[in-house]
């Protein structure tokens, strides 16, 4: 036996002697005889004579009755102490249970007339498992929606648990079986008896619920080879990469929810044209999970502005994408769309997926200054792009406007062949050809005389799609980069860079070793690329770049001039206020919310660089609400939990405060009936 | 049973129901969550976890039935007042039992130490890591506690929380997870703990992402330090990444990319492998390597259509911890035998003259299909599935406008390739000039040079004595008339008619005139004697001063005439590079015309039939415009590098013995030149395709010498590979990468308008190239504009082949080939700490860094909240209670009754 001793024994000790020595005190005293009244004398013998008889149960009753309140005292004392039986019995289990707290949990079709959602069946569930657990039982509790959060420690504190249970809700994030499976079996590793009960709604993708294995993965070597490495066909193969191992646990589903119908949006997305920047074309997809056809109301909005409503017809389980080509305009970029019930349709039971966001990369008409000489290449490659108001100056026109601070607001500024001492302040953009003198942006070592480019850089936005091994050049300037400044080298002729790039703060400089003479590249594809790419790149605009993102996973965030700042500041739909970290550049970014969020980076008490984010659920298995009353893992059908053998609790103090209740009764009965006094 | 106890009995049945009822109403009214009560307690809630046991308190009424049984004798009030203690008593019970709790806040620490037992960490760093473990125990407080959980690819909880029981997961440690070993310690902290965590790391991570973990950290309070331990830091050389091109074809040379990363400067041998032999074009390399990221390239080939393999080994490095991650392994899919149709002038003339062509090829892997000119298509779609199409030495009558547009349309639309090589009829000496395959060729055949300054100068020397009146002098006419339509616009022509004396019938002027020259040509009449000599002087003083590159007499005569000082004339105009041929009808003086022809280096011609008298000049005419042909030695010079001929040698290949002159268009890529600064091969874009000028023949005629240089069949290998079309379907970007042990692949459909590509049905395979069997078979599903998304468990090490195939209606529109390798553990690739995450984490998290153990128990002024249970102490005044309640009883506080004696 244990004692947990919640309160010092030390005090209850000196409570206990207290206590004792008030109550012998309370039999030593020397009570007054009672007063009986009679009616005449003669039973004055009678009462003297059975006083002479009863002496010897008098004093009984008296050692009794202190007897008895010693040990009520003695009993509760002790149970303050909180003792427990020693060990556990040999079938005692440890469970972790994993509550589903899913989006898909939110739905509403529980309860006599379904006007429940999952979320509270779920805990009305686990809270029957609770009363049906032993108790010897270890119990945790997990909770499944994005992540796998443990949210207690092992114990079989049944109160406590309800208590935790209670704090339960579901979110707005597709359940991860995966993690949380794992993180269930890591808790579980090494504890007798391992079981694990999932409760839910059983809305798992396939491949999570193929991932289990019921055999152990540890099974490959302890150490790779020590000799030659064979790579692919090595003894690392032999390992599951992407199983969960759940080998000598017992796996349980307590499966909850009725059946619902549920029309939701799987994917909602806008995406610019890549030459076209101001148009853009939107992609919806919706699907019916329900057995019966569908009708409904499909309503697009530009910030609250509706662009279009579309009445569509699904059929039992059909999916069907609509697609809005080259749309422009609207004030707005926030667009959403929305699926609603027609007036003879019954409610949809899952409202979560009825909603999604979409949020158009900003792309922002770039005011460009072009400072060179005629050079109609340049400027005809300007020209392409819509979304460029170029502006061109002569050098000397340039140095004239500067001085006399004429040159605003321009987003970026080309030098050609020319590198001046004053450029324009930041946030404007650099991109320089052949810049020379003390003011090129990257040192220039030296000259390469018909040098080809021999390496194009494989990751930088500028250098994508181009294919520059076939350009000639009469010459071309080296620069010296300095990656460590995290300067990046474009390109490469044998292991000299011919152009380069850097973020300075909020500004963004490139510069490529050559002018728009002495070479071909302007009659190449790669040309206007070129240019594009620098200058999306100058704008923050990639066109790979989707910004709407699902709930519960996390996603890499570009966040442009962001070099040296480590975190970002998330405000989610809600309101609330998190902080998510930054490196390189990149935010990682965790939606746990259906909604717009605005990411921002600050320096200081600037805000150097903001994005806003959408966040969908997006999640076609989450949105099939349909109840799984079954469900196989790793290809084995998972029973349902069964209570734990009735067993006493280990915790006595319960027991002990019973006892003292029926002798207090017995106690009150006898002293009043003088069988104690 | 007497009345009294039974009314008793009734009496106490009815209290105990009427005080349950109250209990339960009350428990009902107030209980706003299922299971628990909540009441406050000043500005403190108190919440019983167990509230049913309230129930108990309607055993109350019991003490007060009893008491009316009462045999004792202090008063009424004070047996009232003991009955309502012994009841609070009892509710007291009943609280106690309902587990109150409340929140309730302490310093006391427990600190989770994490340690990083993956097989990135060293044996000695591992060793440090227990005696740091050791330290933290010891700096712990009396009622602090530790815990100790390891991880690699999952954490484990060490459950006798020795340091010594730190040990590697035997089997699992090829990865790291740190963000699982934080979420195991979540559950490990116990109520009224201020929770610590140490992580004792390299800070790689293969699993998991612990700066997303930090910020749960810290919403939980649950601070995350860190300690690295650097001394016995490994050098280590690994391979990074292997790097093939996107498209690799059977038989064209392609470059493979290794990274290979190094601590330190150091020398490694490099062995690469392609399938189950050594790379045949560069099996091996050995290096000098610097700190860091260093590139090394390797040139292959792929042998078969399929896919191929590349296995790259290191070995010799002086200093290297880790072998596992010295060899990497790279998939790529490669495409067919590109299919070449081949046109040859002479293939039905002369069969054998293709064979030379047609080997070389085939010996590099290129399917060739040789077709005579009348087997040329006349539909693009038929000439589609050709990725070249090679012309040689087909004359221009031979090819048709439908022919000729089906080519445009090849090269420009679908991308085809297309070469023209030359020939006696090949570009301007086939008969090209103004057709759309010049306009298609990177060369132009009549180029504007050339319309300025004439091509060919020609004079008609035509006898007009009396014996040519009639039919003669009207053949003669004709014949002349057909020269001026032959010769191109910018060609200058003359006639010169002649008997005793010369006469200009249409001065040397350009051949564009031709109306005026015709109707010159018409007022030639006959008459007169034959005088030759007069008339070739004429000729030559006017082509002498003529500004034309090939100057020619066509001499006409039916008659007999002086032959004296007349080889000296005509061997002084061939000396100003004049050439004469001669015709001769009728009773012509053969030995006369062939004095000329044979000084004047030209063609004799004698006929009795008038009407072939035009063919003959025409054909003369033609013979002298081939003239363009420059049959000479010459060198082929670089004018340009470029990959189309680059590793072929051809600096040093033999002479050719002739090519067709013609001039580069001002866009076009002069790759090769003449020694006369001529192109020999030139390319330029013709909308998707590309055209190829080759101005030299493939036969051998010019390039006899070429045919056995060792270097031709690549060289011609190469120009068809650098110049094919480059996609049967439209093939659309696809990405792979893996993150956190799945790959993610994505598809952008866009295509050549910009345009987004929606709808397809595509089926992404994953190929193990061991097997050539897809081991996953997914839908990728489209989520945007043009976008497309799978991602699959990546189940084992290796390298797997990705093909997407896009389908329409069921036909397949495009396919995207891509590949995705998971080598080896990414455990180790990461072989140096890496302390910028740890110190993120420790920053998000509020924790320390490069923590000592005492710190980690420093509560600071910090305290931690945690869910009291008052019960205990709910026990402790009940205990008191009860003393309380014996003094009520046994002392008469409030007087006495007397008892009735019975």
């Amino acid at each position: 036996m244990n004692l947990l001793a919640p309160i010092a024994s030390g005090t209850i000790a000196t409570v206990a002697a207290v206590l004792a020595g008030l109550l012998v005190l309370a039999y030593i005293l020397k009570m007054r005889r009672r007063r009986f009244e009679v009616p005449f004398s003669t039973l004055w013998q009678r009462v003297l004579k059975e006083k002479e008889a009863t002496s010897l149960w008098r004093h009984l009753k008296r050692l009794l009755s202190l007897l008895l309140l010693v040990t009520m005292v003695g009993l509760l004392l002790f149970a303050a102490l909180e003792p427990e039986l020693g060990g556990a019995r040999e079938d005692a289990r440890s469970i972790v249970i994993i509550v589903d707290a899913s989006a898909s949990m939110k739905t509403i079709d529980e309860g006599e007339d379904g006007s429940e959602s999952r979320m509270a069946a779920a805990r009305k569930q686990v809270l029957l498992l609770l009363d049906g657990m032993s108790a010897d039982d270890a119990i945790m509790l997990m909770r499944m929606d994005g992540r796998a959060t443990p949210l207690s420690r092992f114990h079989g504190d049944l109160a406590k648990h309800r208590k935790t249970l209670s704090t339960i809700e579901a979110s707005d994030t597709p359940a991860n079986l995966t993690a949380s499976l794992s993180a269930a079996a890591d808790a579980l590793r090494w504890r007798k008896k391992p079981q694990i009960i999932l409760v839910g709604d059983g809305a798992y993708p396939e491949d999570a619920l193929a991932s289990a294995t019921w055999e152990s993965v540890a099974d490959a070597p302890a150490s790779p080879p020590a000799s030659e490495p064979e790579p692919g066909a090595s003894a690392f193969k032999n390992k599951q990469l992407a199983s969960v191992d759940l080998a000598g646990i017992d796996v349980r589903y307590q499966p909850v929810g009725s059946a619902a119908s549920n029309v939701g949006i799987i994917s909602f997305n806008v995406r610019r044209y890549i030459s076209n920047k101001l148009n853009y074309e939107v992609f919806i997809e919706i699907q019916n999970f329900s057995d019966e056809p569908a009708t409904r109301r499909l309503v697009l909005f530009n910030g609250d502005s509706e662009i279009d409503v579309k009445e569509i017809q699904l059929a039992p389980g059909q999916r069907i994408t609509k697609i809005y080509p080259d749309l422009g305009g609207g004030a707005e970029s926030v667009l959403r769309a929305r699926i609603e019930s027609l007036e003879s349709e019954s409610s949809d039971a899952f409202a979560l997926d009825d909603e999604a966001w979409a949020l158009m990369p900003e792309n922002k008409r770039q005011k460009v200054l072009l400072v060179s000489t005629d050079n109609l290449y340049m400027e005809g490659a300007l020209l392409i792009f819509d979304h460029l108001d170029v502006d061109k100056l002569t050098p000397e026109e340039y140095e004239v406007s500067l001085a006399a601070n004429e040159l605003q607001d321009y987003d970026a500024v080309i030098y050609h062949l020319y590198a001046p001492e004053n450029v324009l302040p930041a946030p404007a953009h650099l991109l320089y050809f052949k810049p020379s003198g003390p003011h090129s942006p990257f040192p220039v070592t030296g000259s390469l005389d018909r040098g080809r480019i021999t390496q194009v850089s494989q990751t930088h936005p500028i250098t994508r799609w181009l294919e520059m091994g076939d350009v000639n050049f009469d010459k071309l300037d080296t620069f010296a980069v300095d990656t460590s400044a995290a300067e990046v080298s474009l390109f490469q002729s044998i292991r000299s860079s011919v152009a380069a790039a850097k973020k300075e703060g909020r500004r963004k400089v490139a510069a490529f070793g050559f002018g728009l003479e002495g070479t071909d590249v302007m009659l190449r594809v790669a040309f206007p690329l070129m240019m594009v790419n620098t200058l999306d790149w100058f704008a923050g605009a990639d066109s790979d770049l989707i910004t709407t993102y699902t709930t519960g996973r996390p996603a890499r965030v570009p966040l442009d001039g962001t070099y040296g700042i480590s975190e970002v500041l998330v405000t989610t739909p809600s309101g609330a206020h998190q902080k998510a970290p930054l490196r390189e550049g990149y935010a990682t970014f965790f939606a746990a919310e259906v909604g717009v969020h605005k990411l921002v980076a600050r320096q200081g008490d600037e805000d150097v660089a903001e994005i806003q984010l959408a966040a969908n659920l997006s999640n076609a298995s989450e949105s099939d609400i349909q109840p799984s009353a079954e469900l196989s893992l790793g290809g084995k059908k998972l029973d349902r939990p069964v209570p734990g053998s009735a067993t006493p609790r280990q915790s006595l103090w319960i027991y002990l405060c019973l006892m003292v209740l029926l002798l207090l009764l017995v106690e009150w009965y006898t002293f009043n009936r003088r069988i104690t006094v | 049973m007497n009345a009294r106890i039974k009314s008793l009995l009734i009496k106490s049945v009815v209290a105990m129901a009427f005080a349950g009822l109250a209990v339960f109403l009350i428990h009902h009214l107030v209980t706003p969550e299922a299971g628990l009560v909540h009441i406050d307690w000043f500005d403190k809630p108190i919440t019983f976890l167990a509230p049913k046991w309230f129930y108990l308190a309607a055993i109350a009424p019991y003490f007060f039935v009893v008491r009316t049984l009462s045999l004792t004798d202090v008063s009424d009030t004070q047996q009232y007042i003991s009955t309502v203690f012994r009841s609070v008593l009892v509710a007291g019970i009943a609280i106690a039992l309902a587990r109150p709790t409340w929140t309730s806040s302490d310093n006391k620490v427990a600190t989770v130490i994490i340690v990083d037992v993956s097989e990135s960490v060293s044996d000695a760093q591992l060793e440090q890591t227990r005696a740091y473990a050791k330290q933290v125990k010891e700096a712990k407080g009396e009622q602090d506690r530790v815990y100790l959980i390891t991880f690699a690819e999952r954490p484990v909880l060490i459950r006798d929380g020795k340091s010594e029981s730190i040990a590697r997961h035997e089997g699992a440690g090829a990865g790291s997870n740190i963000q699982a070993a934080v979420q195991l310690a979540y559950g490990i902290y116990p109520d009224g703990y201020l929770p610590r965590m140490v992580v004792l790391s390299d800070g790689n991570q293969t699993h998991g992402d612990l700066l997303s973990e930090s910020y749960r950290a810290q919403e939980m309070g649950v601070p995350i330090s860190f300690k690295t331990f650097d001394t016995g830091q490994t050098q280590e050389v690994h391979i990074a990444s292997l790097r093939l091109p996107d498209e690799i074809k059977v038989g064209a040379p392609f470059e493979i990319k290794a990274e290979i990363w190094s601590t330190h400067a150091d020398e490694v041998n490099l062995r690469l492998q392609q399938d189950d032999f050594p790379n045949a074009l560069e099996p091996r390399k050995k290096v000098k390597l610097r700190e860091g990221a260093n590139w090394v390239t390797f040139k292959s080939q792929a042998k078969a259509a399929g896919h191929t393999t590349y296995t790259l080994r290191m070995s010799g490095a002086a200093y290297d911890t880790e072998v596992a991650n010295n060899a990497s392994v790279m998939t790529a899919p490669v495409r067919g035998r590109p299919r070449v149709l081949y046109v040859e002038g002479s293939a039905l003339s002369n069969p054998s003259s293709a064979r030379y062509f047609e080997k070389a090829l085939e010996h590099e892997n290129i399917d060739v299909e040789v077709r005579s000119p009348r087997g040329l298509p006349s539909s693009p779609k038929e000439l589609e599935r050709y990725d070249l199409v090679f012309i040689s030495d087909v004359p221009a009558q031979f090819m048709g406008m439908a022919q000729m547009q089906a080519l445009e349309t090849y090269v420009r639309k679908i991308g085809g390739g297309l070469v023209m090589a030359g020939g006696e009829d090949s570009f301007g000496s086939g008969g090209y000039q103004n057709t759309r395959m010049e306009k298609i060729m990177p060369v132009s055949f009549d180029g504007e040079k050339q319309r300025e300054q004439p091509h060919v100068a020609i004079a008609l020397v035509i006898d007009r004595s009396g014996s040519m009146s009639g039919r003669n002098l009207e053949a003669a006419k004709e014949a002349a008339r057909a020269t001026a339509e032959v010769l191109s616009p910018s060609d200058l022509i003359t006639v010169i008619a002649f008997d005793q004396q010369p006469m200009k019938v249409v001065r040397l002027q350009r051949a564009s005139n031709r109306m005026r020259i015709s109707s010159d040509i018409s007022r030639l009449s006959a008459g007169g004697g034959t005088d030759v000599r007069p008339a070739l002087r004429e000729a030559h003083e006017l082509l002498q001063t003529a500004n034309a590159k090939i100057k020619h007499v066509i001499l006409l005569s039916d008659g007999k005439a002086p032959d004296e000082g007349l080889a000296d004339l005509v061997q002084d105009m061939r000396a100003s590079r004049i050439t004469v041929s001669a015709v001769g009808i009728g009773g012509a003086d053969k030995s006369l015309l062939q004095l000329v022809t044979d000084h004047g280096d030209g063609r004799l011609y004698m006929t009795d039939d008038l009407a072939a008298l035009p063919r003959i000049f025409m054909k003369e005419t033609t013979e002298a415009q081939k003239s363009a042909l420059v049959e000479d030695k010459v060198k082929a010079l670089i004018n340009k590098k470029a990959a189309m001929i680059e590793g072929t040698g051809v600096a040093n290949a033999p002479a050719l013995r002739g090519y067709v002159s013609t001039k580069p268009k001002p866009t076009s890529e002069v790759i090769l030149i003449s020694n006369l600064g001529e192109p020999l091969l030139a390319r330029w874009r013709v909308g998707s395709g590309t055209s190829v000028a080759w101005t030299s023949d493939i036969k051998n005629r010019w390039s006899v010498d070429w045919l056995r240089w060792s270097g031709y069949p690549k060289f011609w290998a190469q120009i068809v590979r650098t110049s094919m079309r480059r996609k049967v379907f439209d093939s659309y970007d696809l990405s792979a990468m893996v993150e956190d042990g799945r790959a993610q692949i994505v598809v952008d459909a866009i295509d050549d308008d910009d345009k987004f590509v929606n709808e397809l049905e595509t089926i992404l395979e994953v190929i193990d190239p061991k097997t050539s069997k897809a081991v996953e078979s997914i839908t990728m599903h489209q989520n945007a504009a043009g976008r497309y998304l799978a991602d699959f468990p990546v189940r084992s090490y290796g390298s797997y082949l990705l093909k997407a195939v896009h389908k329409r209606d069921g036909k397949t529109v495009a396919e995207s080939m891509g590949s995705v390798a998971l080598p080896y553990p990414a455990e180790y690739l990461k072989t140096s700490i890496n302390t910028e995450v740890l110190l993120q984490a420790a920053t998000i998290s509020e924790g320390h860094t490069q923590v000592e153990p005492p710190k980690l128990f420093d509560p600071g002024d910090q305290k931690i909240d945690y869910t009291q249970d008052l019960w205990p102490w709910v026990l402790l005044f009940i205990a008191i209670g009860l003393v309380l309640d014996t003094y009520l009883k046994r002392l008469r506080i409030l007087g006495h009754k007397s008892l009735p004696y019975a």
